[in-house]
């Protein structure tokens, strides 16, 4: 009797959801170009990345189901275990300065009293983006011309370094890391000067006034009630920092070619060379899933670790 | 001991020590940001000799033979990078856009549901997916074919858009709409007549951030089409990235040529991009 009560209820509801999916029906076909698009195209993909993972396949031949197989020769992979180590010493730094340095920068910025310079500096910032990302990479590999590039002649200039020294800043195995992480300096360019600059100008006019009253250093107002108002921000770089620092690979790419040696592998780098160069596509999805699996909880600890709150805009106000 | 804090600050005001040294550290922050950049721009218009010798600094005549050199040598390369933008970026747009309107302004079952799974997609990291899209578009025969660049924007691409969209809708006042509903608008009007107008300026930062993605990307071009359907990006390591590049010049030209069409946008856009991104909002 209950349970036929339960059924007629939950039929009920079945059809109440049913009419009004039906009537919200345009919402539907809103969302569904996206929907069908992102299915086929960016979840498939991963899904079938970690089934292949199990399987040993190359581009032509049969595939085989292998089991751990991949997974186990993975862990006994020397030039795998070596590439992780790398890649921190790579990503941490470079994580640091793309956090704190346009944080600096946007201060910097937002501290200049003439809004029309204030908007001359935020056009200037933006400058580098109108070079594609391989020839700025391209124009650093210019810069660390071992001979005549720009950072050996400044070094001469200062007489850091000897006239005679020569350094080859990407070919010798001790100086190619701190290379990659000085790429790029002094590292102000860019969008997320204007972030931080965004966060920044939205706090109110009378906080930073009361600020000022109450005799608050520039410093101190930064600490007490900048660097608060902008934890999202924070969180936002530090979360997409780690996620796109895992799999970053565009300097090997480009400069090194993971050399010299194995200096400057990282796992992402070597998972392309063993599905592309070396067509084991089977065994580099193997390294693509442990990677997945390793950001996959670093970014979560992240967010977990900076507090998060929901993803903001969805329906607040619908119609 | 007040009145001296008093004259201290007046005196401030008078000379804005702060300001000046405020001035000064931007200065020389963005001198050596753009020293580089600059170099290759006065570099690209100077013979070999020239640039042998007084490579620091600009000189006259300038050499515009480079640049034609250099565009030659890259022109096909553009026209396909401003196929697949244009393309690419078009689909988006629409795409996100009606999509966010939705998630924003609209009630319907498996709104929440829907939404996740697309923000879901932001913590996919790309290495598990290229070998598995490589083998994908292999099989679907999109090999070669520049809509092996098309399709990822008008998927995986809309992810970022629909995150920033759907924040900005979302902040838009209700009545906005419900005084169009009541006045007779459809829904798809209230989206492209009131919704659309009003997010020009993001929509213009999406714009942007999704040319220079297009601009950029070279390992993806590189893995699915040949060289001569490369985009710029690809284009110009396959062209210039020889350890020695016999003419330096002429790669430099070959540099700016590949950035022109991103200079004229950001000439023309920059307002835009920056109205837009300060904005958005971007944050977690």
């Amino acid at each position: 009797m209950k349970a036929e009560k339960t059924q007629s209820v939950f039929k009920r509801k079945i059809t109440e959801l049913g009419k009004e999916i039906w009537r919200r029906k345009l919402a539907y076909l809103f969302i569904a170009p996206l929907i069908i698009g992102l299915l086929i195209f960016s979840y498939y993909p991963p899904v079938y990345g970690l089934v292949l993972s199990f399987f040993e396949k190359h581009s032509v031949g049969e595939t085989t189901f292998v089991g751990f197989l991949n997974y186990k020769n993975l862990f006994k992979d020397t030039v795998f275990l070596n590439s992780i180590p790398t890649m921190f010493f790579i990503m941490i730094p470079r994580l640091i300065i793309g956090i704190v340095v346009p944080l600096i920068m946007a201060e910097l910025i937002f501290g200049v009293r003439s809004l029309r310079l204030q908007g001359v500096y935020r056009v200037l910032v933006l400058v580098p983006i109108v070079a594609p990302g391989v020839v700025g990479t391209l124009i650093w590999r210019n810069i660390f011309d071992p001979t005549n590039g720009l950072l050996t002649s400044v070094l001469r200039l200062l007489g850091v370094m000897d006239q005679s020294q020569v350094i080859d800043w990407l070919g010798n195995p001790d100086w190619v890391i701190p290379s990659i992480i000085f790429m790029g300096f002094p590292w102000v360019g860019g969008t997320s000067v204007l972030i931080y600059m965004s966060g920044l100008m939205g706090i109110s006019a009378e906080v930073l006034e009361a600020a000022k009253l109450d005799g608050a250093s520039v410093l101190y107002r930064i600490w007490k009630i900048d660097l608060p108002l902008l934890i999202g921000q924070i969180r936002y770089f530090l979360i997409f920092g780690l996620i796109g620092g895992f799999q970053d690979y565009g300097t090997q790419m480009v400069l090194t070619n993971g050399g010299p040696g194995y200096a400057t592998y990282v796992p992402g780098y070597y998972m392309y060379q063993q599905a592309f160069m070396h067509d084991n596509m089977g065994y580099a999805s193997a390294v693509g899933s442990v990677m997945f699996v390793v950001i996959l909880v670093v970014s979560v600890f992240a967010f977990k670790f900076v507090n998060s709150k929901n993803l903001q805009g969805i329906g607040q106000e619908t119609i | 001991m007040e009145q001296e804090i008093i004259t201290q600050k007046k005196r401030h005001k008078k000379i804005p020590v702060g300001q000046i040294i405020l001035h000064t550290v931007l200065a020389i922050l963005l001198f050596i940001m753009l020293y580089p950049l600059a170099m290759a721009l006065w570099n690209s218009f100077k013979t070999d000799l020239s640039y042998e010798y007084t490579r620091w600094y600009p000189t006259l005549p300038l050499r515009i033979r480079n640049v034609k050199t250099a565009f030659d040598m890259t022109s096909q390369y553009m026209l396909n990078t401003v196929i697949v933008g244009f393309a690419g970026t078009a689909g988006l747009l629409f795409i996100s856009s009606i999509a966010s309107f939705a998630f924003a302004k609209m009630k319907f079952p498996g709104r929440g549901f829907f939404f996740s799974m697309v923000m879901a997609l932001m913590m996919v990291p790309g290495v598990l997916t290229l070998v598995p899209s490589y083998i994908l578009y292999k099989t679907l025969g999109l090999h070669d074919n520049l809509m092996a660049l098309i399709l990822p924007i008008w998927t995986g691409g809309c992810i970022f858009a629909v995150f920033l969209l759907t924040t900005f809708f979302g902040g838009l006042p209700r009545d906005l709409f419900e005084a169009a509903q009541i006045d007779g608008a459809s829904l798809f009007r209230c989206y492209y007549a009131i919704a659309l107008p009003l997010s020009m300026p993001i929509l213009g930062t999406i714009t942007i951030m999704q040319i220079v993605n297009v601009w950029n990307d070279y390992i993806w071009p590189q893995l699915v089409l040949s060289e001569e359907k490369f985009t710029v990006s690809a284009g110009l390591l396959l062209t210039f990235r020889s350890e020695h590049t016999s003419n330096m010049p002429v790669m430099f030209a070959g540099y700016l040529v590949a950035s022109s069409p991103l200079i004229l946008l950001f000439i023309f856009a920059n307002k835009f991009y920056i109205q837009g991104l300060v904005g958005a909002a971007i944050k977690m």
